[in-house]
């Protein structure tokens, strides 16, 4: 018999007192599957875990007390992974902001092995060259000129719609 | 020889076939471009070319062509040519030694072209085509073939055959990247794919003779048009370099392979690109069309690069200072001898890399041509035999290196040779000799003939030689024509043993030899089976032009080692119920001459 928990969203959060369970439906939008996986991850010495698709936009968390516990245990269960769940995803989110910036920092380093350029080749070198002019834009990246997203960049879950869209070779085309 | 280095794969173009497209936000810094210039021009390099994504479009690119320039470099690029329409960009790039343009063009049409690269930008590549033009450049447009041109090339034909200096290229699709991600929209099937490029390459013959390629095809696919193959090696490519990378390293084809089932034994496979490993795991080899075995090599040239004085003291690595990152592990070829050292390279295309490798690694046959003759026909006094040096023995590098490689003066051909002679003379009874020849082997029998304890059949489809052989044992029973033919022709004779000497890799069907010979040999009779693995020889440009005039042909069908032979043998013999039971193999490495040798003995159950 499923009933809601004190001070948890009862759309949310379903508590079965005789099965030891508490029951979270996880909106996909706002959290990507990985940080369900990362959340979910942090329980399994403490409860039996079952994720599942509740519904296509909707994943559903089981956690199942391995000991005996009783409505308070399984709020406090229900609260730590709601918790669990956003540290997560904010530390995906984090770490894809950072991606160019280790990037850049591997890539320097990688290069900075071969050894700088000598005094003396610095010395013959011209450096007063000017970029070229670009009137029409064309040396832009495709993403600055057609306005689309930077690589990597990414909006919340992916989603069923999203992927077919990159998927259809014409669905970026600009022409 | 050139340097394809990696500017980084940001584009103002997104391809859906691009093999890059997961790192278009990564951009690699101006000094590590630059390093990787200097870097270059200190190892011989004789052209840059930028590539990306998109090179043109970094704002250094001006800077960077002048540099090259500066080092006394040529300059290239691989682009989408959109920023060459730019009169002003075109000017300084060519009064910075740009000589060789590589440039992407997916259709004749801009509907087709422009949703290939998701960009309106046909126009503009088509301004800077035609710009390029009549500028002395070595100028390629390249075409990626992918399922939505595939049916539009011959309208490529017709746009690029109006720009009379340039090479119109067909390059098949790798799934990698983009490719991989939309694999089912974008790869063709490469059958399907091939069959489209035939037809636009015999439309090119037409319109625009001698000016169409194809690359990435498996060469069974586009018959007639296998000379018209084009690579990173054949526009002259030594090294390229990723972001990232810390050195140059060799262009290799490690991101294709030829698939046993189909290639081995094709006469195509040395100089074909077989499949895109991607490719193969998807689709397997069910398209590829080998064509019948043929003819091949045996053997192949490192041209002699440079020689330099050796400062390096004896007991330390000359390479190790340098770098060996840049060198071909197979490829390249350094010797160290009397003070100096010496690089060669070779750019062959009758053997496949993996080819090479086990030839110079797994075989050890590298010889340095001591001789003035186009080909060597005294190896024992023609060919210096190369082995790898000592200090290569405690490397830690020694399996990624291309080796330093020192002459052995040893006698290894006279004292392999010998001791087959020596077993073979040992013999008596009725011996069978198929591919006898002249008597390279068969006079090991001439004293053994002469006294009777040995009598010899030889049979052999050289007429000259059947009859040089018959004038030094008269007494021999000699048969004119291939083994197939002739061993039928002997019903009612046994043989004590029967000798396949240096002929094996010669037989047109050697399994059918096999159970025709076996059969023809006595209860407790035996097959010897000897010949050689191909070799590599280092040359000089003049001893490779002599060897180019010479009049010499390929005599060979095949280049077992002893392992393949010994597979075919038993492979034949087992079905036949012809039990055979191995006493001796000889098998070929670096402390020994070319030549093999398995040694069975028949025993019926």
């Amino acid at each position: 018999m499923s009933e809601s928990l004190l001070g948890m969203p009862p759309a949310r959060v379903l508590a079965d007192l005789g099965e030891g369970c508490v029951i979270l439906t996880v909106d996909a939008s706002m959290y990507p599957q990985h940080a369900v996986y990362a959340a979910a991850y942090c329980f399994i010495a403490r409860c039996y875990v079952w994720l599942d698709r509740a519904e296509p936009e909707a994943f559903r968390v089981v956690l199942t007390a391995k000991q005996p516990t009783d409505a308070e245990g399984l709020r406090a269960l229900a609260g730590e992974f709601s918790n669990e769940l956003l540290a997560s995803a904010w530390r995906r989110e984090i770490t894809r902001l950072n991606r160019g910036l280790i990037e850049s920092v591997t890539m320097q380093a990688f290069g900075g092995a071969m050894g700088p350029p000598s005094l003396d080749d610095l010395e013959a070198f011209d450096f007063s060259d000017e970029p070229f002019d670009d009137p029409l834009g064309i040396a832009q990246s495709w993403e600055d000129k057609y306005r689309k997203p930077k690589p990597g960049a990414e909006t919340g879950a992916e989603t069923g719609a999203a992927v077919a869209a990159e998927t259809d070779p014409q669905g970026g085309a600009a022409t | 020889m050139k340097a394809l280095i990696k500017v980084g794969y940001g584009c103002n173009e997104n391809c859906t076939f691009c093999h890059t497209q997961e790192q278009r936000d990564l951009q690699g810094s101006a000094a590590e471009v630059e390093n990787k210039i200097h870097r270059a021009k200190a190892l011989g390099h004789t052209m840059v070319v930028l590539s990306g994504g998109e090179p043109t479009i970094r704002p250094e690119l001006l800077r960077w062509a002048a540099l090259v320039a500066q080092l006394d470099m040529d300059f290239g690029l691989v682009t989408n040519g959109l920023v060459l329409s730019y009169p002003e960009v075109r000017e300084r790039l060519l009064a910075s030694r740009l000589k060789y343009v590589y440039m992407s063009l997916h259709a004749g049409a801009a509907e087709v072209h422009d949703r290939i690269v998701r960009a309106a930008s046909f126009d503009t590549a088509l301004v800077a085509l035609r710009a390029l033009s009549g500028r002395g450049l070595d100028l390629t447009v390249n075409c990626v073939v992918t399922r939505q041109n595939l049916a539009h090339l011959e309208g490529l034909v017709e746009c690029v055959s109006e720009v009379p200096d340039a090479i119109l290229k067909f390059s098949a699709t790798e799934p990698k990247g983009g490719a991989l991600r939309l694999a089912d929209l974008v790869v063709p099937r490469i059958g399907d794919a091939a069959a489209a490029v035939l037809e636009a390459l015999r439309h090119a013959a037409g319109r625009m003779p001698g000016r169409a390629r194809h690359g990435g095809f498996p060469l069974c696919l586009l018959p007639g048009f296998e000379g018209a193959y084009d690579d990173l090696r054949s526009h002259g490519y030594w090294t390229m370099v990723e972001i990232g990378e810390p050195d140059l390293v060799p262009i290799d084809s490690n991101n294709q392979l030829h698939p046993s089932s189909a290639c081995d034994g094709c006469r195509l496979r040395g100089g074909c690109p077989g499949l895109f490993r991607g490719y193969h795991a998807r689709h397997g080899a069910g398209e590829l069309r080998p064509p019948p075995r043929g003819a091949t090599s045996n053997a192949f040239d490192w041209a002699l690069e440079r020689v330099a004085p050796d400062a390096v003291p004896a007991e330390r690595c000359p390479l190790i200072g340098q770098g060996t990152a840049p060198y071909e592990r197979a490829r390249h070829l350094f010797v160290r001898h009397a003070g100096k050292l010496a690089r060669y390279r070779a750019d062959t295309r009758d053997f496949a890399d993996s080819d090479l490798e086990q030839i110079k690694h797994g075989f050890g046959q590298v010889y340095l041509d001591a001789s003035r003759k186009p080909a060597p026909d005294d190896f024992a006094r023609d060919l210096v035999k190369l082995v790898r040096s000592e200090l290569c023995r405690p490397c830690p590098l020694r399996d990624a290196c291309t080796g330093l490689y020192e002459p052995s003066f040893e006698p290894i051909f006279d004292r392999d040779e010998h001791s087959l002679r020596v077993a073979l003379g040992a013999v008596h009874g009725d011996v069978l000799e198929i591919g006898c020849g002249g008597g390279r082997l068969t006079t090991s029998w001439l004293a053994a003939v002469a006294a009777g304890t040995v009598r010899l059949v030889g049979i052999d489809p050289d007429g000259d030689a059947l009859d040089r052989l018959r004038t030094s044992m008269p007494t021999a029973t000699l048969h004119l024509g291939e083994a197939e033919s002739v061993l039928p022709t002997l019903p009612g004779q046994s043989f004590d043993h029967v000798v396949v000497g240096h002929a094996w890799n010669h037989l047109v069907h050697p399994a059918t030899v096999v159970v025709q010979a076996l059969r023809l040999l006595r209860p407790g009779g035996e097959l010897w089976v000897a010949d050689d693995v191909p070799f590599g020889l280092a040359r000089t440009a003049r001893q490779q032009r002599a060897a180019q005039r010479s009049a010499a042909t390929w005599m060979h069908r095949r280049n077992d080692a002893a392992q393949q032979a010994h597979q075919t043998i038993i492979g034949a013999a087992t079905p036949a119920g012809l039990t055979l039971t191995m006493i001796e193999r000889r098998d070929v490495g670096p402390d020994t001459s070319n030549q093999w040798l398995l040694r069975y003995r028949w025993s019926p159950a």
